[in-house]
């Protein structure tokens, strides 16, 4: 009844251009990045095809890092795909996972480890000096970092009123942020049976965690998925403070709980003007794709079914459209919807999973 | 303590077996009938409803001991095609193993061993894990099936309610390894359900042969759910099966256990399983194989309260029984899978 109502994909009907990333093959270990085409309509497939995930397009628009098998473990690779050749990061570690720009397109950040430990550290990769640096000083454990494009949110960590080895502490970290830049991540606290995770800022040499430090017993806490705005004023997460999974906003005002249901939220995504964030939520009985505007905490359905599941969201460049991962024609496909839930088309067809979407950004110079 | 019925069983079975060149398609992969069957079996009381998914819909008879009995089925459409019936048996099913056959104007198709009729599910009961059997490491020396026939007759003696398998059903997951399990799975009178391991990834063989890997199951109060570790150093979170632990785990929130099999636990698996399964709504154990020896330091689950049973490798002529009561999930000692296995 549903797949009645499903349009086929015509760019030029809504006015999309660029193209949208994502993996797809007929098993993990044969994942392929591929790229459509919203001008032309047109799929490549620039990959490896050899394990491939998680592809990330950088902020100008103008490449595309993936993850993916290499002899001795998982590294990454960028693409451009105007070029014909794609760049293996040379990597010190043997396995290197989820890579993330940094704002100004120059640099990546992902976790890395080696073969004797599960325990990753964080490292960046600068195209300028082509060799990788170690942030996080001896932290170890991270499960997944991001860029904070600027230096808003330090202060919501007000060194005054702490005490006082903390706030040397926010003073050194606050230095080197300037000088080096600063990343946010997830990283493990504690020793089995009783660990946690807390949100870290991370420079070359520090990474402190936020929540136990602005507050002290979160430590019962799994925080996960971590995701600045764009502007670095707030830092979306996801935690099951409360009981069950919710989305968590961090900013200067503190801490906010945006979605706050009984049933579980997922994987918060910002929107472009950062008002909005898409995620994934079971309050419908599955999992569907919903928003939530941050400065009022009014959560809006965009896509639900009640014999399927919707996941991976992400927005078009103009905030208008989603693309989603679904089964709802059996295997997981594409599907493009506009935010407000109207006007779903089905954007691929293949004969196997199609997941981890990525929609190309348009680059400022662009714009203007 | 009530069991499944033992020499009934075994007699179906050996029906079964000879007619194991009508169940499926004929090289084994599933056919019209995608579930239930050998490798993810129904539980049921004489009066129970149940579940089927088939390709297209089709007339349903069940077949046991107690003879043939039609089946009435309410169809509804699933994703992609398939076609979902919930069933109840005009009569009263006979207690034993049943085979569940599907005639369409376009042919047919039979699962044995598809679904099980128990008179009650018992409060007390006592389930068969083996694990890690490599069909096909060792074919001149019939090593691996030597030993997976020993413990499967090991089995058929000791009144397990059901056999849990955790993956390595295969060496190199080649359909032909797939098939020569599937042969020695029909030996056994229990109810046997399977998981994929990461020996039997070969393209999509396994799936072809046995379906999903994500699967829950209930038996009496105690509910069980299935999944696939993937290749846990590449974990993949970018497919569907997060959400569907999500919610298979709910599904079982009112279990008087849950118990999670699966092939292997390393918390290098994905994240956000983990977060599902240990975190936010922790299963109260965990079963798994995958590393061919007893469990020692340092293995277990760092996330909190989920216990975990660990298993060494049926191809190593090693399984184990578990208790399960009201007191929890007891892991019986190992034994030799030739053995008798010791009393609870």
């Amino acid at each position: 009844m549903l797949l009645s109502i499903i349009l086929p994909v015509s760019c030029i009907l809504f006015g999309q251009s660029g193209s949208i990333a994502y993996i797809t093959g007929p098993s993990q270990a044969s994942y392929q990045l591929t790229v459509f085409s919203l001008d032309t309509g047109e799929t490549t497939a620039p990959g490896r095809g050899d394990c491939d995930a998680y592809p990330q397009w950088s902020p100008d628009g103008r490449s595309i890092a993936y993850q993916t098998k290499q002899p001795e473990g998982t590294g990454i690779r960028i693409i451009r795909p105007e070029e014909p050749a794609d760049q293996a990061v040379a990597h010190h570690f043997s396995w290197n996972y989820r890579p993330r720009w940094s704002p100004d397109s120059a640099s990546l950040v992902y976790t890395s480890r080696d073969d004797t430990s599960p325990l990753s550290c964080i490292t960046v990769y600068s195209f300028e000096r082509g060799e990788e640096t170690f942030w996080g000083g001896e932290q170890r454990g991270i499960l997944s970092v991001a860029w904070l494009p600027g230096m808003e949110l330090m202060k919501a960590l007000d060194p005054e009123s702490e005490d006082e080895h903390a706030s040397i502490a926010l003073l050194d970290l606050r230095k080197e942020a300037e000088a080096h830049g600063l990343l946010v991540s997830v990283g493990l606290i504690g020793t089995p049976p009783k660990m946690y995770t807390d949100l870290f800022i991370t420079t070359p040499s520090l990474a402190t965690p936020v929540l136990s430090f602005l507050e002290p017993d979160n430590q019962r806490h799994i925080e996960y998925n971590v995701n600045p705005d764009h502007d670095a004023r707030q830092i979306a997460y996801e935690s099951n403070d409360g009981g069950d999974r919710e989305l968590f906003v961090l900013g200067r005002r503190g801490i906010t709980n945006v979605s706050n249901h009984p049933a579980a939220d997922w994987n918060p995504v910002w929107s472009p003007d950062d008002s909005w964030l898409a995620f994934e939520s079971f309050r419908g009985g599955r999992q569907g794709i919903y928003r939530v505007l941050v400065s009022t905490g009014n959560v809006l359905p965009v896509h639900v079914g009640n014999a399927y599941n919707c996941w991976s969201p992400d927005w078009s460049p103009d905030g208008e459209w989603m693309v989603f991962v679904s089964d709802m024609s059996g295997t997981p496909q594409l599907f493009l919807v506009r935010s407000d839930g109207s006007d779903l088309r089905q954007l691929t067809f293949g004969p196997f999973p199609a997941l981890s979407p990525a929609w190309q950004p348009v680059s400022k110079h662009k714009q203007e | 303590m009530k069991h499944a019925p033992g020499i009934l069983s075994l007699l179906v079975v050996t029906a079964g077996i000879t007619c194991h060149c009508a169940a499926r398609e004929a090289d084994g992969t599933l056919g019209l009938i995608r579930y239930p069957h050998n490798g993810r079996p129904i539980m049921i009381t004489p009066v129970g409803t149940f579940e089927v998914i088939l390709k297209e819909e089709a007339h349903l008879t069940l077949s046991g001991a107690g003879g043939t009995t039609d089946l009435e089925v309410a169809w509804s459409p699933l994703p992609g095609g398939l076609k979902h019936g919930l069933c109840h048996a005009i009569a009263p099913l006979s207690p034993g193993a049943h085979a569940l056959h599907a005639e369409t104007e376009g042919g047919g198709d039979t699962n044995i061993r598809s679904v099980y009729v128990l008179e009650a599910f018992p409060e007390n009961y006592r389930v068969a894990h083996i694990t890690d059997l490599h069909i096909g490491r060792d074919p001149g020396a019939d090593r691996d099936s030597g030993t997976v026939r020993e413990a499967i007759e090991t089995v058929n003696t000791a009144d397990a309610a059901f056999v849990l398998i955790t993956g390595d059903v295969t060496d190199q997951g080649e359909p032909a390894q797939f098939a020569s399990f599937l042969e020695l799975l029909d030996r056994c009178s229990a109810p046997t359900y399977v998981v994929v391991g990461n020996h039997d990834r070969k393209d999509n063989h396994y799936q072809a042969f046995f379906g999903p890997s994500t699967y829950t199951f209930t038996f009496g109060s105690d509910g069980y759910l299935a999944f696939d570790t993937k290749d846990f150093l590449i974990a993949d979170e970018m497919d569907g099966q997060n959400g569907l632990l999500h919610l298979y785990r709910r599904q079982l929130r009112a279990s008087r256990w849950s118990i999670g099999f699966t092939h292997r636990y390393d918390v290098s698996m994905g994240m956000r399983a983990q977060l599902s399964l240990f975190v936010d709504d922790p299963l109260d154990y965990l079963v798994y194989g995958h590393y061919h020896r007893e469990p020692g330091e340092g293995d277990g689950i760092p996330w909190g309260n989920t216990r975990h049973i660990m298993t060494p490798a049926a191809v190593d002529g090693k399984m184990r029984f578990l208790l399960v009561d009201a007191e929890g999930v007891k892991a019986l000692e190992t034994i030799s899978s030739a053995s008798e296995p010791g009393s609870p």
